[in-house]
């Protein structure tokens, strides 16, 4: 994949230029009193976990260039763009370990450059600015889609063409659900939607890969049949757009423009789901053991939500710290922090405010908040 | 809410103040989503293009117009709720 090359300052420009336009794009959505889960808002959890985490971040990307990694080969540790791009939203807290002396200030902003060029390496366009998200080169997507026991909706009576839409359509919005049950307002963790590929004029791909559904924070998970699923979507007559974080939009509903599909139970190599019975059996799998989930997280205290909205964090750099040696779990400290400290309600406070002021300033508020070249952002 | 998934049917359509993974019973049964609050990228929006069943998200009113029982049309393109 060609890199792009960016100036410390263009892609940090670009950064929260982007970050600031999708936050305020969501500005109307109830967010700042129930999102992501009904118990606490992203700003509180972070307080618990920026200065930890990002000091982990910091130090493990470094040691992996001590190491002798380039830039590539430390990306795909990260497995996929969105899970790194998601990481971003903890940009704002990087000031906050300049001010705690966990690191420089020069070693923050070359954390966030670092990400960011990261990004670059595993798509084509790092922030999303043309609304694909492009992973796989045109040659690929040629081979991968004749090589795949596609099925053609077209081959299937009206009937089962109605079932395999319906079931594929639940298919996602539960998988959807099950990332953010793991992962809250940060879903991409867990998932890598891509493209849209062109096939033809009217036909795109679209795919899809959800992994490490199994997590090791979550002891429901283990009763999942497995770890990954892996789908390449064909769909006709339909603009689809992705964002920077993995978000997705359609002109239609999906399901209705759905005329080609292969699901797999694992990777790309995993055993395929080539027929409607295998589908709704996934389904049905996947299902109570989701709905087991929920009734669990809806018993978690805000205290416990704060441990897993910490650890599950943490656990994006378990393959960087198996590459080097090293635990990735949170520090003791940072549990003995949530047992014994409140968040602050003036992050919470901060954020309602924002929503009272004209659009401009929002803009640039949200601008200096991300960045970390800017000590003081209000 | 807690006890939604009790009560929804299969077909029926879920009216809710917002809606999160902790829905996720409900959702699955539901034939279209009605809320109070979000907007085209809520959970509720991204949830009911992948299911392809429509949807109404910010309406601010929903669930104090509309009740348990009532039929009612959801026009997911117009955005608009019959009751």
């Amino acid at each position: 994949m060609e890199v792009q090359v960016l100036s410390t300052d263009e892609l940090l420009d670009a950064f929260t230029n982007t970050i600031a336009t999708t936050l305020l794009g969501v500005s109307e959505e109830p967010g700042f009193s129930v999102y992501p889960m009904p118990k606490f808002h992203p700003s509180e959890g972070c307080f618990y976990l920026y200065i930890p985490f990002l000091k982990s971040v910091h130090e493990q990307l470094a040691e992996l260039t001590r190491k002798g990694l380039s830039d590539g080969e430390a990306a795909r540790l990260f497995k996929n763009p969105s899970r790194i791009a998601n990481l971003t939203y903890n940009f704002e807290g990087i000031r906050l370990g300049v001010q705690q002396g966990a690191y420089t200030k020069d070693d923050g902003i070359g954390l966030a450059t670092r990400l960011l060029r990261y990004i670059g390496h595993l798509r084509a366009d790092i922030f999303c600015q043309g609304n694909r998200n492009i992973i796989w080169a045109q040659d690929k997507v040629n081979n991968m889609t004749k090589g795949a026991p596609m099925m053609n909706l077209a081959s299937l009576s009206q009937y089962e063409q109605a079932r395999v839409r319906k079931c594929m359509g639940r298919i996602n919005a539960l998988l959807f659900n099950l990332c953010e049950l793991l992962y809250f307002a940060h879903h991409a963790i867990g998932h890598e939607f891509h493209g849209p590929y062109a096939l033809t004029k009217r036909r795109k791909l679209v795919v899809r890969e959800y992994y490490d559904l199994k997590n090791e924070f979550w002891n429901f998970t283990r009763s999942l049949p497995c770890d990954k699923i892996t789908t390449m979507e064909i769909y006709e007559d339909v603009d689809i757009y992705f964002d920077f974080f993995n978000r997705c939009r359609s002109t239609e509903s999906l399901p209705s423009r759905l005329v080609g599909l292969c699901a797999r139970m694992g990777g790309f190599d995993g055993k395929p789901m080539d027929n409607i019975e295998k589908l709704e059996q996934l389904y049905n799998d996947f299902l109570p053991v989701v709905t087991a989930g929920t009734n669990y997280v809806r018993q978690l205290s805000r205290r416990d939500l704060f441990k897993k909205w910490v650890e599950v964090h943490f656990s994006t750099l378990e393959p960087i710290a198996e590459r080097l040696g090293t635990n990735w779990h949170p520090p003791e400290s940072v549990y003995k922090m949530i047992d014994e400290t409140d968040p602050p309600m003036e992050l919470v406070e901060a954020f309602k405010k924002m929503s009272t002021i004209p659009r401009e300033q929002q803009m640039a508020i949200l601008k200096r908040i991300f960045d970390p070249r800017i000590d003081r952002p209000f | 809410m807690p006890g939604s998934e009790e009560k929804m049917q299969e077909g029926d359509v879920l009216v809710s103040p917002f809606t999160s993974p902790l829905l996720t019973a409900a959702i699955m049964k539901a034939s279209a989503i009605v809320t109070d609050e979000g907007g085209v990228m809520s959970h509720a929006a991204i949830i009911a293009r992948e299911m392809g069943i429509p949807c109404v998200t910010g309406t601010k009113q929903a669930t104090r117009m509309l009740h348990d029982g009532q039929q009612v049309t959801v026009d997911g393109g117009a955005g608009i709720v019959y009751g």
